[in-house]
């Protein structure tokens, strides 16, 4: 149950194999920069075959520090997915631009990974390939990346499961290796579109406490995009709420909270209820909208 | 009331049962005179006619010269349609322009196109091969359009996104997505790849089963005409078989159908 942590007993073999790689582990916390992520007026249009168009993001301007865990909450369907595409170079925006480390992005780039809301496992590949599709296509010589895929799903507890195919495995495993395979790609930065939304309770508390502990020790930059309000403030430096559609950036709140935290522990801090509340106030007013607007 | 389900061992027997009587009748008729065996064989015959073909090994080169065409003929069929495929689904003016043309190509009965290609092609393995390659490009043409249309636009997002460059977004993403059509494509296309081989022979060839039935055909020879005929149907299943295994071997990510 841990993405990456220190040599649990299952995986002594993989560890002692690969004792050099270990070592090196988190770039980030080395002095290695972090990558700052920023959105200038960004707007953005969905065109319909028809000649409607759908307006998503209005102005929305916003950075991502270096080593930042920033959360997004909104209304779904108000245009966070739509912005994550932005940010990660998939989607050119209608207008206004996206930024790292000050350039400006034009088109997809290995800095960054980024876990889309969608379930995107190669269902052709077994757990292990998966993990290593992105040192695949960079070229790594075939036993390298498969030892660091190993390794990786050794110690996310995924040891036995290496030959499986995405449909054996259960929701909250996929989510892992999912996870895992944009780790294994070493980008500076990591975008997670929702990823827990789907799962039981107690699969994404333990899913939250792995990031949690994966942020601590490798201190990249996270932009995370949630329509769970207590996960976003669990997790986050700063949760940006946004409006519903054409959605733009409503407040920011800063989260005080200490670290490392616990998902469960920090749940019950009072900090953490009157965060919520506070939020909760600010965000059900945009619901209410985006709900009006629907009907 | 439902009669009880019988047990798969009992359904095999009956199944058994059914070809064994129904040969057995067929050699009784005959042996009584109430059928010609002149025109309508008879089994004891057949046998014979096909043990003596291939101990002698007369039916061998025959054999081989139908199978060199067919797979000939699927293994250029499958790349012609697989290569128009990838180039319709790059291309979408292309492929609007090109749509109904295809379209009333296909709608040409092909096998009829036998006697042009054998005046184009000679009586040789090329006419053949020609007429059974044109038999499988429709289908796995169709297939393969249809499987690299279903292929998940997020997940090719997703290859991008870990830096893999077009042609790996291809060889990694689209074809290994779309492997149950190409399978689809090629299971159908077997057959078909057979079927303009054999048709092609029979039309005007000095070779090949299709040229043997024919030929036998004329000299009312009708226990070889069966030989050839069970012949085809053998390799039909053998060929069969082992496109299933690959199929099992390709597609083994996939869920167990229920
Ligand atoms: N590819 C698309 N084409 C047209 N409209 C789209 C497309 N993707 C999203 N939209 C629309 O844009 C809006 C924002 O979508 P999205 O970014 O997915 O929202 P969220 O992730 O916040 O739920 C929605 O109204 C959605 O219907
Ligand atoms: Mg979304």
């Amino acid at each position: 149950m841990r993405l990456r942590t220190h040599a649990a007993a299952a995986c002594g073999n993989a560890n002692r194999e690969s004792g050099g790689r270990s070592s090196e582990k988190a770039p980030a916390l080395d002095g290695s920069t972090g990558l700052t992520i920023s959105a200038e007026n960004v707007t953005h249009y969905y065109r319909s075959p028809n000649g409607r168009s759908t307006p998503a993001l209005k102005d929305v301007s916003l950075t991502v520090n270096a080593r930042e865990f920033v959360a997004i909450v909104g209304p779904s369907g108000c245009g966070k997915s739509t912005l994550l595409n932005i940010l990660s170079g998939l989607t050119p925006p209608s207008r206004g631009g996206a930024f790292l480390d000050g350039e400006p992005l034009t088109g997809v780039t290995r800095r960054i990974g980024y876990m889309s809301q969608a379930d995107t496992l190669m269902p052709w590949r077994t757990a292990v390939e998966n993990v290593e599709f992105a040192l695949e296509v960079q070229g790594s010589p075939k036993k390298e990346r498969r030892e660091i895929a190993r390794e990786l799903l050794c110690k996310a507890g995924l040891g036995g499961f290496e030959k499986s195919y995405p449909h054996e495995l259960s929701g909250g495993m996929k989510k892992r290796v999912g996870i895992l395979r944009i780790l294994a790609a070493k980008s500076e930065a990591l975008f997670m579109d929702e990823p827990f939304g789907a799962l039981d309770v107690f699969t994404k508390e333990m899913l939250q406490d792995e990031i949690l502990r994966l942020w601590q020790e490798t201190r990249k930059t996270i932009l995370f995009v949630t329509h769970d309000l207590a996960e976003a403030i669990t997790l986050s430096d700063r949760v940006i709420l946004m409006t519903a559609r054409p959605s733009t950036i409503k407040t920011e709140y800063a989260i005080p909270l200490s670290r490392p935290r616990s998902a469960l522990e920090t749940r019950f801090q009072p900090d953490f209820v009157e965060l919520q509340r506070l939020i909760w106030n600010d965000l059900r007013a945009e619901v209410r909208r985006a709900a009006e607007e629907a009907s | 009331m439902k009669p009880e389900r019988r047990s798969d061992a009992a359904v095999l027997v009956l199944r058994i049962a059914l070809v064994v009587g129904t040969l057995a009748a067929w050699e009784l008729l005959t042996r009584l005179g109430l059928i010609d065996p002149f025109f309508m064989g008879q089994p004891t015959a057949i046998l014979e006619d096909m043990v003596s073909a291939f101990a002698t090994g007369e039916i061998i080169p025959h054999i081989v010269v139908t199978l060199k065409e067919a797979l000939a003929g699927l293994f250029i069929g499958a790349v012609a349609g697989i290569g128009l495929a990838i180039v319709l689904d790059k291309a979408e003016t292309l492929s609007r322009v090109l749509d109904p043309i295809i379209m009333a190509f296909y709608g040409i009965p092909k096998l009829a196109l036998g006697p042009i290609f054998i005046l184009w092609f000679g009586l040789g393995m090329k006419s053949k091969i020609f007429l059974a390659a044109l038999m499988v490009f429709f289908l796995v043409l169709f297939n393969a359009y249809a499987g690299f249309r279903n292929v998940d636009r997020a997940l090719i997002d997703a290859a991008r996104l870990m830096g893999a460059k077009k042609g790996q977004i291809m060889r990694k993403v689209v074809l290994p997505s779309s492997a149950p059509w190409l399978l689809a494509g090629m299971k159908a296309g077997l057959g078909a790849a057979l079927l303009g081989a054999v048709v092609g022979e029979y039309i005007g060839a000095n070779a090949g089963l299709g040229w043997m039935v024919e030929y036998a055909g004329g000299m009312y020879d009708i226990p070889r005409v069966f030989t050839c005929i069970i012949t085809l149907m053998l390799l039909m299943a053998g060929l069969n078989a082992l496109l299933g295994l690959a199929e099992k071997r390709l597609l083994k990510w996939r869920p167990a159908a229920l």
